[in-house]
């Protein structure tokens, strides 16, 4: 349909919702979309803003809320560049104020401390309820820190795992910065499934990036309990021809992982690795799904949120729909793009299953880009439909390992036109 | 909904026109169709109406033929790309029609 003419439909459409309704005319098929629903969403990140932002622009008369306690988001996504001094914490630094003044969402500045599936009410810390008629979970992660003898969140002020963008991204920028030349920095990377899989591979390559400037002497070690992949060989290939001899990359998978931490002198244990001390140590624990989705009783015993992939519904509670991060949604990565594609998804479901109708089969898809250095970066893209009720990826891979130079700078170009435009998009930005 | 079926709707709606009722029809949304929700996915890099995006090339403004021609290419492999041949394998030749009818209509 063009969007002239799908313009002119839904005004008709409107006017018949109104006849319909004051003279009883029926008109099989169609149900005028209930113009006073409401829509809670909560979580400002990825996928909660870009379904608060879809849903108000295809029902304009929806109310829908949108629940955040942070009044400015700081994405992960180039979080990375900012630890190689390549951006500024600014540059990753967004507020609310597209989506409230250009898409008309209601912001709320809040914790959700409980959500009543039966009276269909979000309470907030503040003291209010919202009631809902369909809800939105994004609550992204919360780590395992329990799987990881002596490390906690308080250790996390020693050891930081900025796993989440903000005041854990500058402390492991200082830490960098105040490391002496000829240091030994670990990225210990947890099993997946957790977010951001191909990020911990360009963190070690940024830092990399970092200290060959200004630290030539230091090294990197990778620890890492994804294993062998596709991306990996992609990244090693350019760690051999971007910084010879400075990351080394060590097999974590296997039941591996770094089991035990020590705040105190900066070590780690692993099954495969002994013990290893860092003079900077970057521990990324094990994941699961935001505490506030088990609060809500949307999650398995996987310690993630089981979903319908046609309109992201909870398998486990009705009227909650669950994106992100938190929820099942393989083979799809845990990704902002992928959260930003789910969230189009589960607010085109919400409105048209408002509408009476049913979701077409769609496509779904995600592009991360990932920088190796300022002028080289690479890519996965892939694209999903569902078949027999579940996710299938039909397309899609890595950038190809031959690729030319030339290749790698126009991808760095374009993860940064990426950047540019999914948080344009996400935060309704013009 | 079937085109025709809409068509059917939108003459019966027609004759209610004249009904005072129309002067207070508001834009109750209908559903987003299947194209739509699919062209929405490429606005997340091409940038808010396909306008573009840093280096990420614009949509907007182009031709339906400029459109084809390019995700044709992209899916057969004959056009080289970056990524746009990844994403391009996975549409139908149908969708592919469909969105360059898309993309050409918000340039109109």
């Amino acid at each position: 349909m063009s969007q002239i003419y799908r313009r002119e439909f839904i005004k008709l459409l409107g006017a018949a919702g109104i006849v319909s309704a004051s003279s009883g005319i029926l008109l099989p098929g169609i149900a005028a979309a209930k113009a006073n629903a409401r829509v809670v969403v909560v979580g400002g990140g990825f996928g909660g803003a870009t379904c608060a932002s879809y849903l108000r622009q295809y029902a304009p008369d929806l109310e829908v809320t949108l629940v955040e306690p942070h009044k400015e988001f700081i994405t992960c996504p180039f979080s990375n560049t900012v630890l190689a001094g390549m951006k500024s914490m600014d540059y990753i630094t967004h507020n609310y104020d597209g989506l409230r003044n250009n898409r008309g969402v209601k912001i709320v500045h809040d914790w959700v401390m409980d959500i009543d599936t039966i009276a269909k009410k979000v309470k907030l810390k503040g003291g209010s309820s919202l009631p809902y008629d369909r809800l939105v979970m994004s609550p992204g992660v919360s780590f395992n820190w329990n799987e990881i003898e002596g490390a906690s969140e308080a250790t996390s002020q020693i050891m930081p795992h900025a796993w989440k963008a903000g005041a854990q991204t500058i402390l492991l920028r200082k830490q960098l910065e105040a490391m002496k030349d000829g240091g030994t920095i670990i990225i210990a990377s947890p099993r997946k499934p957790f977010r951001a899989p191909p990020a911990p591979y360009e963190r070690a390559s940024l830092i990399a990036h970092y200290l060959k400037k200004s630290k030539p002497s230091s090294k990197i070690l990778v620890v890492d309990s994804s294993g062998e992949s596709e991306a990996l060989a992609l990244f090693r290939k350019g760690w051999k021809k971007l910084y010879k001899g400075m990351v080394e990359w060590v097999d974590g998978s296997q039941q591996g992982e770094i089991v035990s931490a020590d705040a105190k002198s900066l070590s780690l244990t692993g099954r495969s690795v002994g013990t290893i001390k860092g003079d900077v140590v970057n521990l990324i624990p094990p994941q699961r799904a935001g505490d506030i989705a088990k609060i809500a009783g949307l999650v398995d015993k996987s310690g993630w949120c089981p979903v319908n992939p046609l309109n992201f519904a909870s398998t486990l509670q009705k009227d909650i729909h669950v994106i992100g991060d938190a929820c099942i949604a393989e083979p799809m990565e845990k990704t902002g793009h992928s959260a930003s594609s789910q969230g189009k998804i589960c607010a085109a479901a919400i409105v048209t299953e408002l509408n009476g109708g049913t979701m077409p089969s769609v496509t779904y898809s995600t592009s991360i880009y990932s920088f190796l250095g300022p002028k080289y970066a690479v890519s996965s893209a892939e694209v999903f439909r569902i078949k027999r009720g579940k996710l299938v990826q039909i397309s899609g891979g890595m950038s190809l390992e031959k690729a030319s130079r030339k290749t790698r700078l126009k991808e760095a170009k374009f993860a940064t036109g990426w950047y540019k435009g999914i948080t344009t998009d996400m935060f309704a930005k013009k | 909904m079937k085109r025709k079926a809409r068509l059917k709707l939108m003459m019966g709606i027609t004759a209610l026109l004249f009904s005072t009722t129309f002067m207070a029809a508001t834009s109750i949304a209908a559903a987003p169709s299947k194209i739509e929700i699919m062209a929405h996915a490429c606005l997340t890099c091409h940038g808010p109406n396909g306008v573009g995006s840093g280096k990420i090339p614009e949509l907007n403004g182009l031709e339906k033929s400029d459109i084809t021609e390019s995700l044709f290419g992209f899916k057969s492999g004959d056009e080289k790309s970056t990524i746009m041949g990844r994403h391009a394998k996975a549409l139908s030749d149908n969708e592919i029609e469909m969105l360059a009818d898309y993309f050409a209509s918000l340039s109109q």
